[in-house]
């Protein structure tokens, strides 16, 4: 009797200690399992971010073709249509009348290679590296401002710092966004563009003094709108969209640039 | 001289041994740490080996060498917190849930020491701190399934340090709870059953650390790399 109640003892001694091996291979297992599921998961998310950077770049390049192509049209080929005509001098002018002429020509011919000079610096990708973001939004700030269409004020807060490529690359084109919302729907004659550096913040805060429109409707504001939403979370960035009917609209966009978002770091190779 | 070298004590050894050759500066203070810690139990075992041996000599007094063993008792705390504290600070905040573990341990040392003497194992106080152990193993298991960054197991130095610890102390608390029926057992004429329960468990932990310790280097000299 006492030999079956020593074995039953043994037994069930072994099979408590059993528990831990038993735990340790599951528990193995499990993080493995889960390791797996969350190397699979990143790497999604790295090539949707990889995507939706080059969908940034492509709009970019977009819009850049379609401001040169507007330039070229609307004021190279006309002032070069204007200097061809005035430069077919008639057999009865004066040599005054021809020094003028040519002396005008001469003229809008340097406006012109000053025109195509600016449009050489219109805004790529390449430019928001070579210049960064500060930069690069005042020269797209002066070319608005130099339209006429409306009137950009721009103010810079703080010691102006580089963001990363990545991280620039998207508040541009984010900018820009902002920016067509504002000439296209909005109607504004005023934008004010404040971008703030703090120590551990970086605000860039778009505001209209447009028709404005009820930000709580899903449909208002349209596909420009959520991109930029979509766009600031890509860069581990907040969005703030404020707007009233006949209130204008404010866009903040709030990062923190110490924090070491997972997929924005990394340098981009290619230039689109 | 051979005498001394029992199947615990070479194990113990060869562990110090291993962690002299593998741990290094660049290991960080924690593991450094195990160094001395392993040392102290190197030489409480031979001590407890020779006051064993002396103290059989003498009968009628019946003394035995569990005052050794008490002292042992808070380096293990001492060390192994320590090192747990280094491990989970990964992770989180660890010091609140060791520093509160340590205040938990002193007071039942003194309790147990008030109740029973010096002479006496401080067993409530080993039990209690097992189950430490284990709770600090387990948030430490629970941490690393939930960190973001991914390290291979078969070479993590932490994880095989901790899995030595969990089963060390699971297998002495089981052993524990246990102990009045197990205790009679006889393997062979001389040996108990839990002579060999414990023997296993010092292998399991002594190995385990050994192979973490190696572990370790590996680390260090990939990171160099």
């Amino acid at each position: 009797m006492a030999n079956v109640d020593i074995k039953e003892i043994v037994l069930i001694a072994t099979i408590i200690f059993l528990l831990a091996p038993t735990f340790l291979v599951l528990y193995v297992n499990l993080y493995n399992q889960r390791k797996k599921r969350h190397i699979e998961e990143k790497a999604l998310l790295e090539s949707h971010f990889q995507q939706e950077l080059l969908k940034t770049q492509v709009e970019m390049q977009e819009q850049t073709l379609n401001h040169i192509s507007r330039e070229i049209h609307d004021n190279v080929t006309q002032v070069l249509s204007f200097v061809k005509l005035s430069l077919a001098i008639p057999a009865k002018d004066t040599r005054e009348q021809v020094e003028i002429k040519i002396s005008e020509s001469r003229n809008l011919v340097a406006q012109v290679i000053n025109d195509l000079r600016d449009l050489s610096k219109s805004l790529s990708y390449e430019h928001i590296i070579q210049l960064g973001l500060v930069q690069t939004i005042e020269i797209e700030a002066g070319r608005i401002n130099k339209s006429g269409i409306i009137k950009i004020d721009l103010a810079i807060g703080g010691d102006a710092r580089n963001l990363g490529e990545q991280r620039e690359l998207v508040l541009f084109r984010i900018f820009q966004e902002a920016l067509n919302n504002a000439l296209k729907h909005s109607g504004a004659k005023q934008l004010k563009i404040n971008l703030d550096y703090f120590d551990h913040l970086f605000n860039l805060t778009i505001q209209d003094n447009g028709v404005g429109f009820l930000a709580g409707k899903p449909n208002n504001g349209g596909s420009g709108l959520r991109n930029i939403v979509n766009r600031a979370a890509l860069i581990g960035a907040d969005a703030v969209i404020d707007s009233a009917p006949g209130k204008g609209c404010c866009i903040k966009i709030t990062i923190d640039p110490l924090t070491q978002y997972t997929h924005a770091n990394g340098n981009h190779d290619s230039t689109g | 001289m051979f005498r001394y070298l029992t199947l615990n004590i070479s194990v113990e050894l060869i562990c110090l041994i291993t962690a002299l050759v593998c741990l290094k500066k660049s290991s960080g203070k924690a593991w450094l740490s195990m160094i001395p810690f392993l040392l102290i139990i190197c030489l409480t075992e031979f001590g407890g080996k020779y006051l064993k041996i002396i103290y059989l000599q003498d009968p009628v007094h019946n003394l035995t060498n569990s005052w050794l063993y008490n002292v042992l008792l808070i380096f293990q705390a001492g060390f192994i917190s320590l090192h747990f504290k280094y491990l989970i600070g990964n992770y989180v905040n660890s010091k609140p849930l060791i520093y509160s573990g340590l205040a938990l341990t002193a007071l039942l040392y003194i309790y147990e020491l008030y109740d029973h003497g010096f002479y006496k194992y401080n067993n409530l106080t080993n039990t209690v701190l097992s189950v430490q152990f284990i709770t600090y193993s387990l948030y430490y298991y629970y941490n690393l399934l939930k960190a973001d960054s991914y390290s291979n197991l078969k070479y993590s130095a932490d994880f095989w340090w901790v899995t030595g610890i969990l089963f060390f102390c699971f297998g002495t608390i089981i052993g524990s709870l246990f102990y009045y029926k197990l205790s009679p057992i006889l393997i062979s004429s001389k040996v108990y059953l839990t002579t060999y329960i414990y023997i296993t468990l010092n292998i399991i932990l002594y190995s385990c650390w050994s192979y973490s310790f190696i572990c370790k280097k590996w680390q260090m000299s990939t990171s160099k790399k």
